[in-house]
């Protein structure tokens, strides 16, 4: 089975969500705010450089189906679209339902290859769970989205109800590129330019990674899957070695995590290999997949319509034909319970 | 002939810290119409550092007997470190500018004092000991004055920043530092710590264990905005020494940054060559705490990929609880004893421009 991980849908502009809303809703978006979608996404995807989608890319489904589908048995759809920004506690979860209705009347539906990965205002954990609990019933879910950069880390315990939830109904949780908060982005505030933005972009991920690890959520809910999407990845082994450290000096304060933080990550976590941030040799690249412990914690992904060149080919080419193979489906089947088996954490070696 | 062996020749150490045995020390080197604000300072950040489960960030044996904070007796200094591990240089930073003002008069008059006092005190009174300028962190104008009346002391060999800034250290802002310390040939160090108004990316961290693991984050973010911001094109003699990050954050944002660079370098013509050449051009990094892999060999492999050998300093981070001890860290059984050498004591007479005779056989 081939499987493609993080496939993106352009964000639907208010006309096409019109139907999906309450009518207050939609009137007010329409008469009152001229509202055409949260302005985050363009801002975590800007339509300028080369490697992201342009305003005339936004891909249709047939799109989909030559590019994605023709390679692949099943892609997983991610549909950004920034709910975190939106402070309103009704309207937001509003939005999160009509999105994720959309999603399935407009793409699932069309299509039986497609899954989906569901939108969720995380700030709001009782709708957020609310909303999990309507499409959880929905098979073609088969992820919620939580963007990366956010006001607090999705371990602390006002977010342990979503994450729960989630485990309850096998959905994996999606730590995904991207996230407009208030907030500045960095510990030193806000970046001068795109270009550091997305330098300083690892950082939220691994942010999350040590929230949700040290937090002893994962030890609450054993069944608990985390997929890491357009991380760069290849910053988790020398991260992983710090989270080990710091666990072996501060371990009392932090008693629920029994094991070495590492095995957390490699039992409950995945990351999609698009994009990879690519040593400069096959050398390199072989000793970096070997400090992260197995290629079974890595899962294919394109990350359609964006195009970033160098990565995922060299990837595949460091690894034996068995483990790419493993990588470009196998671990996602296993991990999204593709084929219809059981859910769960399965076990790495 | 074989390398020789760094203890032998002596260590070369690029983080101490040293203290005041009291807060009143400071007052004789301070003007009188400071001191009430001096005696009054309000602490930033304390309600933070509270969250830790221990009481201090010391090692417990590093408590002189004299009664002051660890690093504020020289003779304990000597006996217990520098002495037994044959400590031939060692570079001071004392850590007191963390709680002050930032900008302003009273930051340049406290700065001031403090590196008086570093003279009078330290520098003057071993010949081991070199030390770190430290400034009014935020107010580039008044940092600038800072560095340049005391430059000319020929032990101060870099200048003191700390990392967690409130603004990414490319920014303007800062520049007037960049411009006096590459006039005066002095790297600008960047250690640990500061209160910039915000945290992670992921806002304030829950557990002491995940706000000491988040402290390599804004090493990212640095290095990320110097790099971009054009301040090497501007000083091509700018050099920064990147303090107790440890090494292995470097090698993943180095290629990510070239991807990103391969990317978008139409749309950024002002970054002419890849970000990694910047990086092995104008960065060095200090290894405390080093990197602590599961397989020790993962360590030269952290090494190789770095592919900056000569830039890499060894620092203890003394008399802090996390310390690196140089008889243990970066064994030649694993490293090699070429690069043991060059990272115990070599590499840091280069950058500090040390004089030649320093860390070498007599």
């Amino acid at each position: 089975m081939r499987v493609d991980c993080d496939v993106h849908v352009a964000a639907p502009q208010r006309d096409a969500l019109a139907p999906y809303l309450p009518s207050h809703w939609e009137e007010y978006l329409r008469v009152l705010m001229n509202y055409r979608q949260p302005p985050g996404v363009n801002w975590t995807y800007p339509v300028w450089p080369a490697m992201f989608a342009g305003p005339d890319d936004a891909p249709t489904i047939s799109d989909l189906q030559r590019d994605v589908l023709a390679g692949v048995d099943v892609a997983i759809l991610h549909c950004y679209y920034g709910l975190e920004s939106l402070n309103h506690p009704y309207l937001a979860p509003a939005l999160a339902r009509a999105v994720n209705s959309w999603l399935a009347d407009e793409w699932l539906e069309r299509d039986t290859r497609l899954r989906g990965s569901a939108v969720v205002a995380p700030q709001f954990p009782d709708a957020a769970v609310e909303e999990i609990e309507r499409i959880g019933a929905d098979g073609r879910f088969v992820e919620i989205m939580l963007p990366a950069w956010a006001t607090a880390g999705y371990g602390t315990q006002r977010f342990w109800p979503i994450l729960s939830a989630a485990a309850r109904h096998g959905l994996v949780v999606g730590i995904t590129y991207g996230g407009l908060t208030a907030t500045p982005p960095t510990p030193v505030n806000w970046m001068g330019s795109f270009f550091e933005d997305y330098g300083v972009a690892t950082l939220p991920f691994a942010s999350q990674l040590a929230s949700i690890v040290y937090s002893g959520v994962l030890s609450e809910y054993p069944d608990l899957k985390l997929t890491v999407s357009e991380s760069g990845w290849t910053w988790l082994p020398a991260f992983m070695w710090r989270m080990d450290a710091e666990w072996r000096a501060f371990q009392r304060e932090i008693p629920w995590v029994a094991q070495p933080p590492s095995e957390y990550v490699r039992r409950h976590f995945r990351f999609t290999t698009q994009p990879t941030d690519m040593p400069p040799t096959a050398k390199e690249f072989r000793q970096v997949i070997d400090q992260l412990g197995s290629p079974e914690l890595l899962l294919h992904a394109s990350d359609y319509p964006h195009r970033y060149g160098a990565g995922v080919v060299e990837l595949l080419d460091v690894l034996s034909d068995e483990a790419a193979e493993r990588v470009l489906g196998g671990c996602a089947a296993d991990w999204y319970a593709l084929d219809g088996r059981a859910t769960g954490v399965p076990a790495v070696e | 002939m074989p390398t020789p062996d760094p203890r032998q020749l002596g260590i070369i150490d690029c983080d101490i810290h040293n203290a005041m045995a009291s807060k009143d020390v400071l007052r004789a080197y301070l003007a009188q119409r400071w001191h009430v604000y001096y005696d009054h300072l309000r602490v930033p950040g304390r309600v933070q550092l509270g969250a830790r489960p221990q009481p201090d960030f010391f090692r417990r044996d590093a408590f002189p007997p004299s009664g002051g904070a660890p690093g504020s007796d020289l003779t304990v200094l000597c006996e217990q470190y520098l002495d037994p591990f044959n400590v031939r240089a060692g570079v001071l930073s004392p850590l007191d500018p963390i709680f002050w003002p930032t900008s302003g008069d009273l930051s340049l008059a406290l700065n001031a004092a403090l590196n008086d006092w570093m003279v009078a005190e330290w520098l003057s009174q071993d010949d081991r000991l070199y030390g770190a300028i430290s400034v009014p962190l935020e107010d580039g104008a008044r940092a600038a004055e800072e560095i340049a009346r005391v430059a000319g002391e020929p032990r101060f060999v870099m200048v003191l920043l700390l990392v967690t800034s409130r603004e990414p250290l490319g920014s303007t802002k800062y520049w007037p530092i960049y411009e006096v310390a590459a006039a005066h040939g002095l790297p600008v160090a960047v250690h640990v710590a500061g209160f910039s108004g915000t945290a992670t990316a992921t806002g304030y961290p829950t557990y002491h264990a995940e706000s000491h693991l988040t402290m390599v984050m804004p090493y990212v973010a640095q290095t990320t905005s110097l790099v971009y911001s054009g301040v090497f094109d501007r000083w091509p003699t700018l050099q920064f020494v990147m303090e107790e990050g440890g090494l292995g954050w470097l090698p993943p944002l180095m290629w990510r940054l070239d991807r990103a660079w391969n990317s978008m370098r139409d749309d950024y013509p002002h970054l002419k060559v890849p970000p990694s050449q910047v990086i092995r051009e104008h960065f060095w990094l200090t290894t405390q705490p080093l990197d602590e892999p599961e397989e020790p060999a993962f360590l030269s492999q952290l090494l190789d990929q770095l592919g900056m050998d000569e830039r890499i300093l060894f620092a203890s981070d003394y008399p802090h609880w996390d310390f690196d001890n140089p008889d243990r860290v970066l064994p030649a059984a694993l490293v090699g004893r070429e690069r043991r050498e060059q990272i115990m004591t070599r590499n840091a007479r280069g950058a500090l421009r040390l004089p030649e005779e320093v860390g070498v056989a007599r």
